[in-house]
């Protein structure tokens, strides 16, 4: 629905992140900030800005690495894919992500069975 | 884990600064050209495309400073910011930056330097094997716990009746004269017992350690010699163990060498050669000799004063059994390091520490002022930070980083002169201060150093950062902003510190004038004598005729001093053994013919000296009754004696003592002297050791008829003794070669050295009260010289209004009088309290000597007024109509 954008919380963006990049493959970043406004079909309200101080903390914590090289347009950018270790903690994020969801959705709908 | 990772790129990222921007910039201008190609294609203008682009990335620069933010060490990044901006700000204001350095330098320089004489001293344990385990051991009278030496059998009974022990040894200093081809040479050692050096851990470096029956009287005599002297002398030759060395007239064969880094503190500074005590002879089966230092080594499993129990029973043993020469006697352990440094020692250097530390506090208060004139004058600055969102925290660390390069540089500069200072110590205190070899600036020293100038930083920037960090940002702000720092709180501070200034110099100046007053007491004590114009040399007669026959000695002596008097510009000449004014005395007991014998414990006692006719008119040592003794006194005349006033008063309260006999002296008795003495004098009393204590009782035989192998040449010259010196050596010399003479110097130089200790601290404080008062002199003269300043413009509105120069005078010295008179108030309460603690060092002036005081606060007025008058006749001379416009 057009009009409710939703705000980004910087842990999610990182788990964000990690997982479009294991979707996509190595990628720049104006392709991840991209790949995420399709998904999310512009619900998302974010600056796109916002992504690349995100990428630097995961670079520095080890789980993402970058490589300059030439885009589909052959020009120079910087691309960026995920580490073994980035693999691992997108697995234990997506999991606690699953296991937060599940208990929201039982508090917040709960009052019915029991 | 990560967080390691984050912390190492982090540092990556902030030393690569430069090449991580570029590529910063153009990873995002990749992204908005990117983004700008989409909207194109999407059908917007190339100049809509790309300010679509822009507005959906967000802020580009907000990126660039957030991303930043997270890359490097951003802490750092504004450190290096504030230290730039602080040496900019130092550098533009040089005055500021120079007075304030060398300020503080002062107060760590001399810090430093006392603290090293402190560590090295006091806080350093002395350098010996297991030394917490070693004691000097001292037998003293039952009273007294002064440094007492023993003698050979006590020492044996000592060593084997106790437990506690694992050694017990002792050990002489002794210049030895060693004879080589007729040449006669002093060589400086010691006599140990062959148990000394495995006591203190060494072993030889060649050779062999003494055989314990080397000790004994008769042994064949051996020596050690020292690494040095083994080189120098010997040529380093294995081969120069088993030769012989002549000392003090006796072959001694070599038997070791000492390590090349021997040392014993408490024993002389160099050690050429050790024997042991055989060589004593005559001393060593006599119990009345004391003439050995005993040290011990405690078992590890004994407590200090399980063992001090133990020696001090063993000694009222040897009191019961041996009442004539252990009489009133007891036995103390002393730890090492007290011995090494006595107490008063470290008072003294405890209360130069103090007296330091007052010095740094008034250089703290002098800096703390001129950072709030400082401060002041950069409100409007400061306020202008703080609107443009600089936060408090920032102008607070800016402020404490200039504190910090000012306290740097002070450091340094103080370190600078602290080597100085040092090197000065080394040269004027040698003699004076033990362990003077071990003051250096080592690892605890530079340790202290920057801790102080740490805490100093702290200290003389709380109160400028407090004022600093909450201004009112629009009264600052406002025009005429300067009359806030001219009344109100800032000015109160000021003044506050002011007074705070000139009490603690009042307190460091009363101590330094306590000491200058007790110093010239105990210069102008009367020794009983006069030493000008009096040359003096010792001597040792070591042939083996001296030793076996007393007359061979007396003819020397009376040879030697008939040449020394036909010299021109020789008034008498004398000769005395043991040498007075040096604190070493040969005392010995005995007995008044006709009279009861005494109970043990009472006997009388004296100092026994053996002096020839001329000496006590060379000393200008005055005679109370009777007569001296003149050349009829002979050997194989009736014996004489002479007695001071303090014998007198011990032995003879209520009688004349002319014509009394004294027998059974315990001390030198020759064969062949004789054992009744009549008192045939009285002379007055002489302080011997030191000018700080009474006179013990004396007695006085002639040479003639009690002969030592040593002593001392006195002449009375009519003019400059100094210039006398070389024919007076020449012609005792040319009387016997093999009698070497030594230390021929004017008496006045020879008894200086017991003034010299005191001197060295009077020297030390008053330099501390000088600067001291150069500190507080300067900071009453910028404070009031800036108020005044500041009160222009209200001075300009009172000129205006009738007042004229004499009452701007008032105004302004009066401000400053106000303060310096409640700084003394405050000064002279704390200087009440502190001085106590100087008691001790302090002769002939009590701690709260009214003249002191008085003195002092007169001088503390005095000087305010001088700082006053000169901003305060610049303060009258203003013309009003400028004042009035000045704002």
């Amino acid at each position: 629905m057009p009009g409710l954008k939703t705000e980004v919380m910087q842990g999610t963006l990182d788990l964000m992140v990690l997982k479009t990049l294991e979707t996509l493959g190595p990628m720049h970043g104006y392709g991840i900030a991209r790949r995420l406004e399709q998904i999310s079909e512009n619900l998302l309200q974010m600056n796109q800005g916002t992504l690349y101080p995100a990428l630097l903390r995961l670079e520095q914590k080890g789980w993402i690495r970058s490589e300059w090289g030439a885009s589909e347009n052959n020009r120079r950018a910087r691309f960026y894919a995920l580490t073994k270790t980035g693999r691992k903690q997108l697995e234990r994020e997506a999991e606690s992500w699953e296991r937060m969801v599940g208990i929201m959705a039982r508090l917040l709908g709960g009052t019915e069975g029991a | 884990m990560s967080r390691m990772r984050t912390l190492a790129a982090r540092i990556f990222g902030f030393m690569r600064k430069d090449r991580l921007d570029r590529d910063l910039d153009e990873e995002l201008s990749f992204h908005i050209e990117m983004a700008t190609e989409d909207n194109i294609r999407r059908g917007m203008s190339p100049s809509e495309a790309r300010r679509a682009a822009l507005v959906s990335f967000g802020g580009v620069e907000q990126t660039k400073e957030t991303y930043r933010d997270g890359r490097g060490l951003p802490g750092v990044d504004s450190l290096a910011q504030d230290l730039r901006f602080s040496v900019r700000a130092l550098t533009k204001k040089p005055g500021f930056a120079v007075v304030a350095v060398l300020t503080l330098a002062v107060g760590i320089g001399a810090s430093t330097v006392i603290f090293s004489v402190v560590n090295a001293l006091i806080l350093s344990p002395p350098r010996l094997a297991d030394a917490e385990r070693v004691t000097a051991i001292w037998l003293t009278p039952k009273d007294k716990r002064v440094e007492g030496y023993v003698s050979y059998p006590d020492l044996l009974d000592w060593r084997e009746r106790n437990r506690g022990f694992e050694e017990i040894a002792a050990y002489k200093p002794n210049g030895f004269v060693m004879i080589d081809d007729d040449q006669a040479e002093r060589v400086p050692g010691m006599r140990v017992t062959a148990n000394f050096l495995p006591l203190i851990k060494v072993e030889p470096f060649r050779g062999r350690n003494f055989l314990p029956e080397e000790e004994k009287q008769g042994a064949e005599l051996v020596v050690i010699v020292g690494h040095t002297f083994w080189q120098q002398r010997l040529g380093g030759r294995d081969s120069a163990i088993g030769e012989q060395l002549s000392l003090d007239g006796k072959p001694c064969t070599i038997v070791g060498v000492l390590p090349p880094d021997f040392e014993f503190s408490l024993g002389p500074k160099q050690v050429d050669v050790v024997t042991t005590i055989a060589g004593e002879s005559g001393n060593l089966s006599q119990r009345g000799a004391h003439v050995l230092r005993a040290i011990g080594r405690l078992k590890p499993e004994v407590s200090f004063d399980e063992a001090q129990a133990e020696i001090a029973g063993i000694a009222a043993g040897l009191e019961r059994e041996y009442p004539r020469s252990n009489e009133n006697s007891t036995a103390y352990l002393v730890p090492l390091d007290e011995q090494l440094v006595g107490p008063e020692v470290r008072r003294a250097l405890w209360v130069l520490l103090g007296a330091v530390c007052f010095l740094l506090l008034i250089a703290c208060t002098n800096v703390t002022n001129l950072l709030l004139v400082r401060a002041s004058g950069r409100q409007k600055e400061l306020a202008l930070r703080a609107a443009l969102g600089g936060g408090t925290w920032r102008i607070v660390r800016l402020l404490l980083t200039e504190s910090a390069l000012v306290a740097g540089l002070a450091c340094g500069a103080g370190l600078a002169l602290a080597v100085l200072g040092l090197a000065a110590i080394q040269t004027y205190g040698a003699g004076q201060l033990p362990r003077l070899d071990e003051v250096q600036l080592d690892a605890r020293v530079l340790a202290f150093t920057l801790t102080v100038s740490a805490a100093t930083a702290v200290l003389f920037s709380l109160l400028p950062v407090l004022k600093t960090a909450r201004p009112d940002l629009n009264d600052v702000l406002k025009a005429g902003a300067k009359t806030t720092t001219a009344g109100g709180a800032s000015r109160r501070w000021r003044d506050a510190l002011v007074v705070a200034e000139v009490a603690l110099g009042l307190v460091l100046l009363v101590g330094a004038g306590l000491m200058v007053r007790s110093f010239s007491s105990l210069v102008n004590v009367n020794p009983g004598f006069d030493p000008e114009n009096v040359l003096t040399g010792q001597v040792s007669m070591t042939r083996s005729e001296y030793d076996d026959d007393p007359t061979e000695r007396q003819r020397y002596v009376a040879r030697t001093l008939e040449r020394l008097g036909e010299l021109p510009g020789v008034e008498s000449a004398a000769f005395v053994a043991p040498m007075p004014f040096s604190g070493g005395n040969v005392g010995g007991d005995f007995r008044i013919e006709g009279r009861p014998e005494p109970e043990p414990g009472t006997e009388p006692s004296a100092h026994v000296r053996s002096v020839t006719p001329q000496y006590f008119q060379s000393i200008r040592i005055p005679l109370r009754t009777g007569r001296v003794f003149t050349e009829q006194d002979r050997r194989d005349g009736a014996g004489v004696a002479i007695v001071n006033e303090a014998l007198v008063a011990a032995v003879f309260p209520n009688e004349d003592p002319i014509g009394k006999i004294i027998t059974n002296i315990g001390a030198n008795q020759n064969d062949g002297d004789p054992n009744r003495w009549e008192i045939v004098g009285v002379v007055g009393d002489v302080r011997h050791s030191s000018l700080t204590t009474a006179a013990s009782p004396e007695l006085y035989l002639p040479f003639q008829q009690n002969s030592w192998s040593w002593g001392n040449f006195f002449v009375r010259t009519t003019n400059d003794p100094a210039s006398l010196a070389a024919r007076f050596a020449d012609v005792i010399r040319s009387e016997d070669r093999t009698v070497p003479v030594m230390n021929v110097r004017p008496l006045p130089q020879a008894i200086s050295s017991t003034v010299a200790q005191p001197r060295f601290y009077t020297l030390l404080f008053s330099l501390f009260g000088l600067t001291g008062l150069l500190l507080t002199v300067t900071g009453i003269y910028s404070v009031v010289s800036y108020t005044a300043a500041q009160q222009t413009h209200e001075i300009g509105i009172r000129m205006a209004l009738g007042a004229r120069a004499p009452d701007v005078l008032r105004l302004v010295i009066g401000h400053g009088l106000v303060l310096t008179v409640v700084g003394i108030v405050l000064g002279l309460a704390g200087a009440v309290a502190a001085t106590r603690l100087m008691q001790t060092l302090l002769f002939g002036v009590s701690t709260t000597d009214p003249a002191t005081f008085v003195g002092v606060a007169a001088v503390l007025v005095l000087v305010s007024l001088l700082a006053c008058y000169v901003p305060a006749r610049r303060a009258a001379r203003v013309d009003p109509l400028v004042a009035l416009r000045y704002e």
